[in-house]
Parts: C-alpha cells; structure tokens; sequence
C-alpha cells in the first residue's frame, strides 16, 4: 500500500492544506509540485454530496488570463471562441473555461483536473507568439495566484450563496456559463457557473489571501443545509 | 402547578406534548406550540405585565403580538411578546416594570397621584430649581424609564442574513394573501407569501364568517393545499415583511434572520388591527379585543371566560359571541347600534341561540376586583348620544369583555411607501391612495371584508401585479366589492374617575389627548410628540384612530383632516442582532502566517492582514525586538513581506503612466533595475512610497504599503479612466509571497538556494538591482533594496510556492545564524536606519519637503499628481519639520510615539517613531518640530506620557550607516 501524499512534499499548497489535513483529506499529485485532495474519505458520499451541497478547493488547479489590447484576437487566433458578451464564459475541448471579464480580459478556469490541458496549452500558444515578438497579444494576467477558486455545487447551492451574495444566483436566474463579478461576504469575487452535468455548480474565485476566511464563511453557511466538503474526484 | 383542560380542536397546540416552564418563579404547564401568553391564560395567570406609568395590571389585549401588555422578561432578552413567543421546557418567564412582585406592585400606589402627573408634565419639570435634574431626577427617571432589563454579558444566538428575489412578494397569508399569490403563481411569476403567523390562514383560523363557523375553515384548507402544491410559491411564516423601501426593496424578518427582498411587484395583504373601545377600566385583565377571544379559543383551545359581554359595534361581534357560546360561556351582547343595523346573519345565529342582545347600549365601566387583577362584572347602559350614556345604568357580572368595534388597516408598510390615509368620516371607512408603482393592496387592508370580496380583491391585486410583470392572464382587473361598515363612529365614553385609556402603551387617558389639545398642540403629529401617543411599543396600532377622533373632536375637525401620525420603519420591533446580522470581517494571511504561528510570532492585525510583530516567548518584548534587531545587524534575518503591495502596470505607456502618478523619474529606468517610488496626492501631500522594478520595456512590478495598495490601484484605475493610455493595471499582491533576507550573512545563505549560473556578487547583482531567477526552484523576482539598512535580497515567489521557499531559507541559513524577524523589529531596523514609513511618519498634511524628501522629486516632469501644489507649498513652507533627535541612554521615562514636542510651554510637533535603539545605545526617533527649530545640534523639548521633558538633541536622522556602505555590501 503506498505511503499517504502529504502536501508538505510538495512545492506548490493551497493556503489552507492543513484544514483539509485536519478533516482526514486525502491527497493526489498532480505532478511533482502541486498534490489536491482527492477525497476526504467517503468518495460515494462525496458524489451525493455534490448534488445536494458541496464545497472544494480548486485553488491549485490551473488558472490564468489574459488582459489587454488584442486579447479577444489573441484568444480567437489561438483556436478559442471569445465568449460574445461580458460576463459570459465559454467551455473549451477539455473542459477548461474561458471567462470574459470585460472587452479586454479573459480569465481561464480549470474546473476540474483534465481541463488544465485547455489553460496551460492556452498560455504554451501565447508564451510562444510573445516569446516570437509579438506585443500585440494582450498580457498574462497570474490569475492562478491571485485567485483561491472553490467549486461549490449542489441544489442548495444558489440559496446558500444568497446568505453572502445579493446577486440573484438561482437556477433560472444564473445561467449556465453566466458570469458575475461581485462580493460575497465581504470578499470581491468572480462567480462562475459551470455545472457538473445536471448539478449546478458556481466556481468561487477570490483574493487567494483570504482562502482560509471564505472557506470558514462557506461552511459555516453550509451548515444549515448539510453541505460537505468534497475532494477534486466529485467535481469531475 | 396549575393545569386546566383546553377545548378540543386547537390548531396551534399539541396536547400531547405537555411542556414546562416558570414564569415569576412559579411553574406553569403549557403544550407544544402555546405561546407564554395563552399557556399562562391556560393556567388561569390572566395579569401579564404593569402598565408603564401607573402599574395598572395589563393582561391579554389582541393576542396578536401587536400590543405591548404581553412583554415580559426572558433570560438576557427583554420586552418579549408573550403572545407571539413559544414556550419551551424550561423557559424561565419574568413578567417586567414593577416593584414587589407582578401581582402587588407597590409602585400601583402611584395611580393615586395621577392628577398631579398631567399630559406633558415632565415637560414643565425635573428642571428647576437650577441643577436639581442631574442629581435628584435623573437617577431616579432612569430608574423608572424602560421596561426590562439588558443583561450586557448576555451572548446572542447566531444572526444572519439573506438576499432573495422574486417577481411577487405578498404580505399576509390570509385569505387575500393567499388568493393572490396563488393567482400570481398559477401565471408564472414567482412569489414569496409572508406571514407572521405560525400557519397561513389569518382570520379564516379563528373568525367566523357563518353561524355553523366551518365556511372559512373549508375555504382555509383548500387554499393551504394548493398553495402546497405550488411550486413556485415560497412561503415563510413566523415571518414579518418589516419594512418597505424604494423599489420594493423589502427587509423581511424571520427569526434571528433577516431577508432582504426584492420584489418587482408588491401586495400588501395584511389585514386590519382590531380597535379598542374607550370606558372605564377598559385597560384590565379580561377585556380583550374580540378577535384576541376568537384566537385563544380557535388557536390555543382557552375558554377566555365563562361570563362573557361583547360590546360590539359591527358584526364581527356576534360571531365571537357565537364561539364564546359554543365553547360553553354564558354570553351577552351590548350592541352599540340599533336593531336596525344589525341585520346579519351572525345577528340572526345569536338570536337563535338565545343571547341576550342590549341594542343602542355601550359600556359605562369595567368593574374589577379590589387588587384591579381581573375584571368581574360591566356596568352598561343607553347611549344618549355621541359618546354618552344615559343615567340609568344596568349591571352583568362578568369575567370577559370582548371588544368588536372597528378595524384601522394595516396601513404602515404602505404608508412608508408614500401612501395616504384616508378617512371617510361619514361612513367611518379608511381608503390608503397615493402608492408607487408596483405596490398593490388586497383584502380588509384595502376596504374589502365580505369573504367572497376578500378573495376577488386577491385576485385583482394579482391582476395588477401580473400586469406590471408584463405577464398575460385573464383575471379580472376590477370589481365592485359589497360595501361594509366596520367602525362604529365613536366608540369612545367619557367616565367622571377616568382610567378610560387610549393608548395602553402610555397610559394616556381621553383628557390627556383633550388636555394636549386645550395646551394649543393642535395637529395630531404635536398632540403625539406633546402626549406621547403612540410612541409606544405598540406604535399606536391601537391609539391612533382614537387618538385622532379626540384630536378632530377637540379641534372642530374631520378624523380624515386630522390624519394619522408618519409611519416610519420598522412595522414592529427588531433585535439589534437581525440588524447586525453576521458579521464578515475579511482576513488577509500571507502564506507563510501558519509557519510565523509555529516559530512563537506574535500576530499583529495590520489592515486586513495578520503579521508577526515579532517572535519569542513573550516575557520581554522590547528584548526580543532588539534580539531580532541584533540578529540582522550582525548575522542575516528573514521576514515575511507578503503583505506588501504588488501591482503590474503592463502596457506601452507603463513607465510614462508612471511618471504622472509618482513623483520621480521612469521613463529612463532601465530595465533589470528597481527605483523608488514616492506618491503624493492633488495637495501634494504623500500618500505612498515603495519600489519600481522594471521587468521589461512595456512591463513595471511595483510595490505600494501594505494598507495603501488597494487605495493606489483604484486611484490608477481612476485616473487611466481619464488618461486612455495604453497600460493594464493588475493588483498581484496576493499572487507573490515575499520575504526580506537581509543581514550580512545574506548573500551566503541566497547563494545556496541559486544555481551556479546566477551571479548575485555585489558586480552582478548590485544595490537596486532587480533579477529573475529560481529560488529553490521556484522561479522568483528578487530586488535589492536596503530597508532595514543592511544588504539585503527581497524575494517575491507564487504565493502557493512561498512557504516552501521560506522553509528553505530558513534550513539553509540556519548555518549562518538566520532567524526570522518581524514586523516591529523591521520598524527599529528603518528607524535606525533613518528610513520613514508612509501612514507613521507622515500625515493628512505632511511634504516631501518637510520630511526631506525633495530628492525623490522630479522638477523636469512637465507634471504628476501634486506637482503644481508641491510648487505653491514651497513658496510658503509650513511651520514645522520633521528631524531626527537623540536622546541620552538611561533616562527613565521612555517617550513614546505621538508625545509631543513643546515649545514654551506649547506644541509645536509631535514623535512620530521612537526607539532605544540596541545598536546606537540611546533613544532615537523622528519627530516634527517648528522648522526654525529643526536644526543638527538644536534641541527640542518632548513632554512624556508622564510629564517628564526631555531635552532631545537633533542630529541627522541616517542614525545607521550614513554613507550606506552595509546595504550596498
């Protein structure tokens, strides 16, 4: 049976590992320099969970953006539809999200593990076309660092978000792939949503700095609709 | 304890589940779902509570929650409705306002002195003579002002909030509450039904429309199950829609949560408050609105009395005198009208059923028992004429009155809306007009009380809401609702001993309001501020049409000219925790906080984040600040820099943005260097400093202060809104973790983290060189800079990346006598090193002329932020200069930031930063001081917390290494 991973071995940890350490998490490598929970023990309850009320970190996941002049040709050069509206997000053929914050930015979301394909190959092209002189591509914008970036999925999910959001989030109201730029809890954060098949699923992303607060807001707001935390596995 | 069989077939208890509780000491049984109120009423314990001025016993008025004689004491929460607040095993009930106890309250002495406490009298006392208020009366008003007590080191539940939209938001489940939601529903729209009652229903659960009573039950439950049934209505009970603002933005109140609603459309469907009648003792415990009657019976299964009257004005009265019969009570009626008026059906049903009726009569007086705790007979006769009765009087005994008299609207909400009131006194009907759009009335609030109107009025307002959602339907849009007479005009009669209250709240009886009146407070909104009328708990739900009647009597008026007083929010009352809600206090933690925690670092708040002032045991701070201090000076130290701002202005005109935001030079900045930063705003005031690292031609990572970064970007993001020029700003202070390593020994520990092709000699790496290269493998930014004023490498790695590399720092360095250093400790550093911090030693008012910063500003810039003000303030400098000053070792009173510096005897400056500094042995410190003062050599005068002075030489504030050779090692 193999030794358990420990987050410490690794270069790259969430700002809140050792919380997941304190529920029993247990990890994954994704490569030799960022290991993710992949469960926290019940991978079966953790699939329920994900329907009805679940919180996870995505936070070492992939992310980036781009910003600037020539971002939306850049992006469309680079094999990606430009999402046609602000605040509207488009998948991409891994799964990875493309997020229009504005005419001139992009964020990039790896809302599960095989989707970092889609941001790394995103970010390979424009490394490439700058590193070959091209100024007119838009920046880099490090929005895996500047950003903690939870999934918080399930049927409960939008009327939990209302205790700590005033952006009207259900169903009906937040459409699949919406976007909204706002505060929850004080905090200033990208909402994203992205079902899990038939699930609904927002993507939290906030100032990484206050990944330990909002994690502590998120569950204690759970709280009365039993939501769990889960591992990467059950938001596949 | 007292346990008495309750009628069958109470909707709200379960008699199954006994529960225990003590109020006053005394144990009470009550059942699930019994309020305190009807539990003690249940029990026999009628007196609830003492009046507010003269101690009168109070008992059950409305049983609806909207009167303050039910409030009562809960451990650590005071003034709680006792007919809306469940019991629960255990609860221990204290009744409020007496002296004594409940039941012989010595303070009900002061009834007896009631002529000498006229309407208004504390106006015209407690103020002479001269200084007697302070001494004698306030002591003793606050003594007797208020009612319960807080208990302060009481700790809440847990409060929140919640945000919810819908299309329509219904207030009041009753039966035009709930038709109109259904119909909205049944068309699409989504709607939120508030009610503040256990169960929907209103009225239809207790009142009686039809002599058998089950016509409004049946209709009730059919309207619950389709409500049930119906997906898109949410409903919420035990709720309260508490106030109404702009838009329909609505603050709606459930439990310890408080929802705020938006709603495109609004109906207000609350129904109408029962009014009281005016006679004599009409205050007691067993005289009770009629309704209130109908809920102990219909809701809670007591039987209010075995002896009752109602006196009733309208026809809603005989329907409570038919419950009263059939749950066993002896019942007479005292009709305020003639026969002829009283032609109902429910009329009819009482005849049949034998009750006694007196037409054309009203109650003279309630009589009580000796101790005032319950009434036990009425003594009633023929009214004369308006608000009179004739000589001959009759007596019943009795143990209840019920009062049927008329209904005002539950008009607040709409009022707060902008909504008139209107009176017609003639027919004695109120109207509310004038209401914004979107806001829609329904049901007895709006004029409408036959049952059959009542649920076509829903409908109609669901009409009207749907027509405003745009949503197609075939509901009728009007209809013309049977007219029906629910006030009785004056329902109001004098008695030569008084006691005829008006507002219960208050204990204002019919001649304070006229006494008010003949003072010359001839507007009912003067009468209140004068009299106090409705200032109450209760707000004047049950005194402002009486009180209003008075006033239009007193002033030759119509009610409708005289109004009703502003209605304001909240409709009821609200804990200071629903308005406080969950408190989000947003915290900031660099990566390396738990690692800071595990080293023995005292966390300090610094803004959003937490930093380690410093690390240690704790037994002597200042020693090991200076042990931290030492450490960097002779050895090499690390400290956590995460929290400084990072932003990266990226863009072909980066470093000419730059050059207008900041005061020095940019656009020839090369690239691989760092240079400083120094901000000022329009008043040429600084406001900021820190470094610009120019990482590329089109390419800027500049830093800003820990608490000024945010502020900075927004003020950048601000002015680029203006200047259109070609740069991106985006804020990375979170993205980089960034740690300090500085000390002699520095070089050696980062040469261990680099690889060989890195050149970090003093040649390749100089003094405000800037480089990119991997920390411990983690690709990093590292610049030069010489805060604390010893060679040193500023490291800025991925934040998810900066623990390890902080770990690895700390491993290797461990060889060369590394310890991490913190917060306070880099404060002494730069103090010694005469460097000043933005926010400490500067202020709202502070120059870079004063501060001796003017090297730092570019004159050959055709302009920046303050450039122009800079120039008009050194035409004329102020009065002060910031020095550095010395004091000798071994003085005992140590000065402290912010004392002040004197000059004969008055300010002239203050110390902004202060130290016994380990490596100068003496107290060192910047501070302001009058500019002809501020010369090397001089000596200012500081005054200690103590009073101690001191005479501080100036000196030249490079304390440390004043030709800078350590940093540029």
């Amino acid at each position: 049976m193999p030794a358990p991973i420990n987050p410490n071995d690794f270069p790259h940890r969430s700002p809140i590992y050792r919380i997941h350490q304190g529920l029993g998490a247990n990890f994954t490598a994704l490569d030799d320099q960022r290991a993710v929970v992949a469960d926290y023990g019940d991978a079966g309850v953790e699939k329920a969970a994900v329907a009805q009320l679940a919180l996870a970190d995505l936070t070492l996941l992939a992310r980036g953006g781009f910003k600037g002049k020539g971002c939306s040709e850049f992006v469309q050069q680079a094999g990606t539809y430009f999402p046609g509206f602000n605040n509207t997000a488009l998948l991409m053929s891994k799964g990875g999200l493309i997020a229009r914050l504005s005419n001139a930015e992009v964020m990039t979301v790896a809302p599960h593990i095989k989707a970092e394909a889609d941001i790394s190959a995103l970010r390979d092209v424009w490394q490439a076309r700058r590193d070959a002189g091209d100024q007119h591509i838009a920046y880099l914008a490090p929005r895996d660092l500047t950003h903690g970036c939870f999934s918080l999925s399930g049927e409960h999910a939008a009327t939990m978000m209302a205790k700590i959001c005033a952006v009207d989030l259900r169903d009906h109201v937040f459409g699949n792939l919406d976007v909204a730029q706002t505060l929850a809890a004080c905090t200033s954060m990208v909402v994203i949503r992205c079902d899990i098949g038939k699930t609904l699923r927002l993507l939290l992303l906030f100032d990484i700095a206050q990944t330990e607060y909002f994690w502590g807001i998120i569950i204690d707001a759970m709280g009365e609709f039993s939501g769990k935390p889960v591992g990467t596995n059950a938001v596949i | 304890m007292v346990k008495r069989a309750r009628l069958p077939g109470a909707l709200l208890i379960d008699q199954k589940q006994p529960i225990t509780f003590t109020f006053e000491g005394k144990t009470y049984q009550g059942y699930a779902g019994d309020t305190i109120a009807s539990a003690l009423a249940g029990a026999g314990q009628w007196v609830l509570s003492r009046s507010f001025k003269y101690h009168r016993p109070r008992g059950i008025l409305t049983m609806a929650g909207q009167d303050s004689n039910t409030l009562v004491q809960l451990l650590g929460m005071p003034n709680v409705l006792a007919d809306k607040t469940l019991i629960t095993d255990g609860l221990q009930v204290e009744a409020q306002n007496y002296t004594g106890s409940l039941m012989n309250d010595k303070e009900a002495e002061i009834s007896k002195v009631a002529r000498f406490l006229p309407v208004g009298f504390y106006y015209r006392a407690f103020f002479r003579p001269k200084g007697i208020r302070n001494r004698i009366w306030e002591p003793i008003i606050r003594a007797k002002a208020g009612l319960g007590k807080v208990d302060t080191r009481h700790r809440g539940g847990y409060y929140d909030k919640a945000y919810g939209h819908y299309d329509v938001v219904v207030a009041g489940g009753g039966l035009a509450g709930m038709s109109a939601a259904i119909s909205a529903a049944q068309h699409g729209a989504s709607v939120l039904l508030v009610d503040e009652n256990p169960i929907l229903g209103g009225a239809m659960n207790y009142a009686r429309a039809d002599i058998k009573g089950k016509r409004l039950r049946a209709r009730c439950a059919q309207l619950r199950q389709t409500i049930a049934e119906s997906a898109n209505i949410t409903v919420m009970t035990d709720t309260v829609c508490n106030a109404w603002y702009v838009d329909h933005w609505l603050a709606v109140i459930k439990g310890c949560r408080l929802h705020k609603v938006r709603a495109k459309q609004f109906i207000l469907a609350a129904g109408s408050l029962e009014q009281p009648a005016i006679f004599h003792n009409n205050d007691l415990p067993g005289v009770m609105m009629g309704s209130a009657a109908q809920r102990l019976m219909n809701l809670y299964g007591i039987l209010p009395g075995k002896n009752a009257v109602v006196l009733t004005g309208n026809d809603d009265g005989y329907g409570v005198a038919l419950e009263l019969r059939e749950a066993g009570a002896q019942v007479q009626i005292i009709e305020m009208r003639d026969l002829a008026l009283a032609q109902a059906t429910l009329h009819d049903g009482c005849v049949a059923a034998g009750l006694r009726i007196h037409y054309g009569s009203a109650i003279y007086a309630a009589k009580a028992d000796r101790n005032m705790h319950h009434i036990n007979g009425v003594e009633f006769g023929k009214i004369a004429g308006k608000g009179t009765i004739a000589k001959e009087h009759q007596q019943i005994s009795c143990d209840l009155i019920c009062m049927s008299v008329g209904y005002t609207p539950t008009y607040q909400l709409a009022l707060q809306a902008g909504g008139k009131l209107g009176y017609d006194d003639d027919t004695a009907i109120f109207s509310i007009e004038n209401l914004p759009k979107g806001f829609h009335l329904a049901g007895s609030l709006n004029g409408v009380f036959a049952t059959d109107d009542v649920q076509a009025d829903g409908q109609r307002a669901a009409a009207q809401a749907l027509d405003g959602l745009e949503i197609t339907h075939s509901l009728a849009a009007d209809f013309l609702p049977v007219m029906v007479q629910v006030n009785h005009p004056w329902p109001i009669f004098e008695h030569p001993d008084d006691k005829n209250f008006v507002d219960f709240d208050e204990d204002l009886m019919v001649k304070d309001i006229r006494n008010a009146v003949k003072e010359g407070y001839n507007e009912l909104e003067l009468v209140k501020r004068f009299s106090t009328v409705g200032m109450g708990p209760s707000q004047g739900r049950h005194a402002a049409l009486n009180a209003a009647r008075l006033v239009a009597e007193a002033t030759d008026r119509q009610v409708r000219d005289v109004g009703v007083t502003t209605a304001r929010p909240p409709f009821s009352r609200e804990t200071l925790g629903v308005m406080g809600g969950r408190v989000f206090s947003p915290e900031r933690l660099t990566p390396m906080h738990h690692r800071h925690a595990e080293l023995g670092g005292h966390a300090m708040r610094v803004g959003a984040w937490w930093r380690p002032g410093h690390y240690g045991v704790g037994v002597d701070r200042v020693a090991e600040i200076n042990s931290e201090v030492r450490n960097v000076r002779e050895n090499v130290g690390l400290i956590d820099v995460s929290t400084l701002g990072g932003l990266e202005i990226l863009g072909a005109d980066a470093a000419q943005f730059l050059n207008r935001v900041y005061t020095f030079a940019y656009l020839k900045q090369p690239i691989g260097r760092a240079r400083y930063l120094l901000m000022t705003n329009e008043a040429g005031t600084v406001i900021d400093d820190g470094v610009a690292c120019r990482m590329a031609e089109d390419r800027f990572y500049i830093t800003a202060t820990s608490s000024g970064v945010d502020r900075v970007c927004r003020q950048m993001l601000w002015l680029n809104a203006q200047w259109h020029m070609d740069i991106n700003i985006i804020n990375v202070t979170a993205a980089y973790g960034g740690m300090n390593l500085a000390g002699p020994n520095a070089r050696k520990v980062l040469q261990k983290l680099v690889s060989d092709e890195v050149d970090i000699s003093a040649e390749g790496f100089p003094y405000m060189g800037l480089r990119e290269f991997q920390v411990a493998g983690i690709p990093a930014i590292v610049f030069r800079v010489g805060f604390v004023g010893e060679l040193g490498y500023e490291i800025h790695v991925p934040a998810t990346a900066a623990e390890y590399v902080w770990d690895q720092v700390l491993a290797v360095g461990q060889e060369f006598g590394i310890q991490p250093f913190g917060l306070e400790t880099q404060r002494v550093l730069r103090l010694e090193k005469g460097h000043f911090i933005v926010g400490q030693d500067t202020d709202a008012m502070s120059t870079a002329e004063e501060i001796n910063m003017t090297w730092a500003i570019t004159q050959k810039k055709p302009f920046f932020i303050g450039k122009r003000s800079i120039e008009l303030r050194n035409r004329a400098l102020s009065k002060r200069k910031k020095v550095g000053f010395r004091l000798p070792s071994g003085i005992t009173s140590m000065p402290q930031e912010s004392n002040l510096v004197l000059k004969n005897n008055k300010m002239t400056g203050f110390i902004s930063s202060v130290w016994l500094s380990p490596t100068l042995n003496a107290v060192i410190g910047f501070a302001y001081c009058a500019r002809e003062d501020a010369q090397i050599g001089n000596h200012i005068t500081i005054k200690c917390d103590d009073g101690t002075l001191h005479q501080a030489e100036i000196i030249s504030p490079h304390f440390y290494d004043p030709d800078n050779a350590r940093q540029k090692l």
